[in-house]
This record gives C-alpha cells, structure tokens and sequence, in this order.
C-alpha cells in the first residue's frame, strides 16, 4: 500500500501482508502436516457389554437394569463413547475350575 | 479480524485488490476456517458455546461499522512487539493444533491474527475497535476447568436460594447439594440444566446491547456493562424457580420436555428485560442529574 515515512526506516505494507499471509498459511500448513492420523480407538465397533466378561472371578453378573446411575450430561457424553452398568452377584463357592478373570 | 478488512475493501475499490491483500486474506482463511470449523462443531453445538454464531455474526457486523467510522489515523506499530507476538502466538498455535488442545488452539489463533492487524494497522487503530476485538473473543471455547471453577458454586448457591425461597413460601421442598426434592420429584441441578453455562451466552447478547447503547458514554457503559453478571446470575435463578414450579404443577415430563427449552427462552426474556429495565432508571437518573445540573 503506501509507505509512511513519519520516522525512521519507511514501512512496507505489501511486503508486511505478504510476509503475514505466508507465516499463517505455513504454520496451518505444517501443524496439519504434523498431526497424527491414526486416531486412538481402542474399542472400534466392539461393544463393551461383549468384551467384559459375564463372570468376572467369583462375581456373575445379575442385570444391567435397577442401577443408580448419574444422569447423563454433556461432560460425560464428551468423555466417554461407552458405558457399562452392571449388577454382580458373588458365588460364595465358586468351584476351583471357573476362570480367574 | 482481517478477513473482514478483505471483503470491505474489495466492495469500495473492487479493482485495486492488490497481490499482497489476496495472499494475506488466504493466508488468514487457512488459519482461520479449520480451527472456526472444529469450534463449531465441539462447541457452538452446546448449550455452553450456542452464542458462537450470533456472536461472530454481531462481531463482524460492529468490527465492520467500527472500522468504516473510525477516525483514527494510522500509528506506527512497535515491530518487536508485533513480530514477537506473532512469533510466540504462532508457536502456541501449531503445537496446540498438533496436540488437538482446541481451547489453546483457538485463543492462539486469535492472538496471532490481533499481532498480525497490529503489525498492519497500528496501536490507535486497534485501540478505536477494542470493543468488538474482546466481543468476538467471546466465540473462543473457554477451558473447562475454568468454566466450572467459577460455575459450580454459582450453581449451587443459585439451587439453595431458590430451595429457599420456595420453603418460605411454604412448598414441600428441601435439597442436598444439587439434590432438590419437591414434592415426590427428585431434581438434580445437573451441568446442562442449571444453566449457568449459558452465562456466556448472556453476557455477550447484554454487553452487545450495553455497548451499541453507551458506547459514546464510558461511565455508563462501565456500569451497565459490570451489571451484566449479577443480570445473568438472576435470570439463571428465575429460570430455575420456574422448572421447579413447573415440575411441582405439572410433572417431570413437562419439564424435562417443551417447558424445559421455555424456561431458557424465559431467562433470556428475562436477562434482556433487567438490562433495559436498569439503562432506562439509569439514563432517566443521569438526565435529571444534568437537568438539575442546569437549573
């Protein structure tokens, strides 16, 4: 644009817009080249209900209904993509062949 | 900001868009569109940041007129100050964006683009527009861990007066901590529900009106303008009382459905109606002062 030699060295507007435009670019630019890809997803399309194991040690599982659970709110619908409820039940005697975990 | 400058001149002197305008207007677009898109989608689409686009609606519009009648003349900017702004924002801004930190991402982006207009247009200049400057940071999605520091007691002062309130009045109700129990209906002032999240939101619909009112008036301004927290406090407070009632006559659906979105709509109406009710005593009292004055 104009230069406006008021003092000093005068200043270069068009060089200055270009010289901002290329940083903003370049920076967009190389942050994106950056970025990780591979998005973390551990469960991918599992669901969690099959994952976890009906019976857990010495605990059978019961009902996933009668649970106080807190109502869900934007916090936890933002943290977590799944959740499970469930209601266990401990076997006093579980035989020795059951599986531990 | 500059991408406002862009499309403004492009309306006066349509022609003389220069090389250097066109590289800087994409430049800022490259910037600026991803980062606005991922705001949008995480944070306007909540009751949270559901200000963002008539915010950056209204900004634009101000910055716009701001500039068109601003009488400033051009100062010459500090260039260590300019550049080394740019410099630390831009850093932040890329390791921000690789890391995904989209609170530090959009607050850097907007730190590069004022040290960029800075280096552009100069100190005076931006001091003439610092009103829409501080406006349109209000799209920005503020941290979390602020946002509840300072909302949670709010929240929960806001549920005891109310529970207050009401058991002076004689209703059956009583709470514990954000448990309020009317009745045989057990509420929960949850996140979403109180409200409070949406002081953001009011605060920015009544500083929008308190400026384009007093913008020439700093000291009314200042007040009115100071006034808008305990505004957005009260009306959040309205709002709750009012689910409360409507859950106590009409039921838990009522009020987990349609009346629900009515009480926020309500706390709006009624934010706005305390601000022109409290501009109107002031100018009233400020003019009977000058009034006085003259006599």
């Amino acid at each position: 644009m104009i230069d406006e030699p008021e003092n000093g060295a005068p200043e270069n507007l068009d060089r200055r817009k270009i010289l901002l435009g290329l940083a903003f670019a370049s920076a967009t630019g190389l942050a994106a080249m950056r970025l990780p890809s591979e998005p973390v997803n551990y469960l991918g399309n599992r669901k969690l209900e099959n994952i976890v194991p009906k019976r857990i040690g010495e605990w059978e599982f019961v009902t996933a209904s009668g649970l106080v659970v807190p109502p869900e709110d934007q916090l936890s619908k933002m943290t977590y993509s799944q959740l499970l409820t469930r209601r266990e039940r401990w076997r006093c005697r579980a035989p020795a062949s059951w599986p531990m975990s | 900001m500059l991408l406002v400058k862009a499309p403004l001149r492009e309306k006066s002197l349509l022609g003389s868009l220069s090389i250097a305008d066109i590289v800087l207007a994409l430049g800022c677009a490259v910037m600026v569109v991803p980062t606005l898109i991922k705001v949008a989608e995480l944070s306007w689409s909540t009751e949270q940041g559901g200000h963002g686009p008539i915010v950056l609606a209204t900004g634009l519009w101000l910055l716009w007129r701001e500039l068109k009648t601003a009488t400033v003349a051009r100062t010459r900017p500090n260039r260590v100050i300019g550049y080394g702004a740019l410099a630390i924002f831009i850093a932040i801004y890329m390791l921000a964006r690789i890391t995904s930190i989209l609170e530090v991402e959009a607050l850097a982006m907007y730190g590069a683009l004022l040290s960029g207009a800075y280096l552009l247009i100069g100190g005076a200049l931006m001091r003439a527009i610092w009103f829409p400057l501080l406006y349109l940071a209000l799209i920005l999605p503020p941290p979390d861990t602020l946002v509840f520091a300072i909302t949670q007691p709010i929240k929960i002062a806001i549920s005891e007066w109310a529970v207050a309130i009401l058991h002076a009045l004689g209703y059956p109700i009583a709470s514990s901590g954000v448990m309020i129990q009317i009745a045989q209906y057990e509420l929960l002032v949850a996140a979403a529900c109180a409200g409070l999240n949406s002081i953001v939101s009011l605060a920015a619909v009544c500083l929008f009106y308190v400026y384009l009112r007093h913008r020439s008036n700093p000291v009314a301004f200042l007040i009115t303008a100071l006034a808008v927290v305990p505004i957005a406090v009260f009306s959040n407070f309205v709002r709750v009382i009012v689910l409360i009632l409507i859950t106590y006559y009409m039921g838990e659906a009522a009020a987990q459905g349609f009346l629900h979105d009515f009480a926020g709509l309500l706390m709006f109406a009624v934010a706005l109606l305390t601000i022109f009710s409290i501009d109107s005593l002031f100018s009233r009292f400020i003019s009977r002062r000058r009034t006085v004055a003259r006599l």
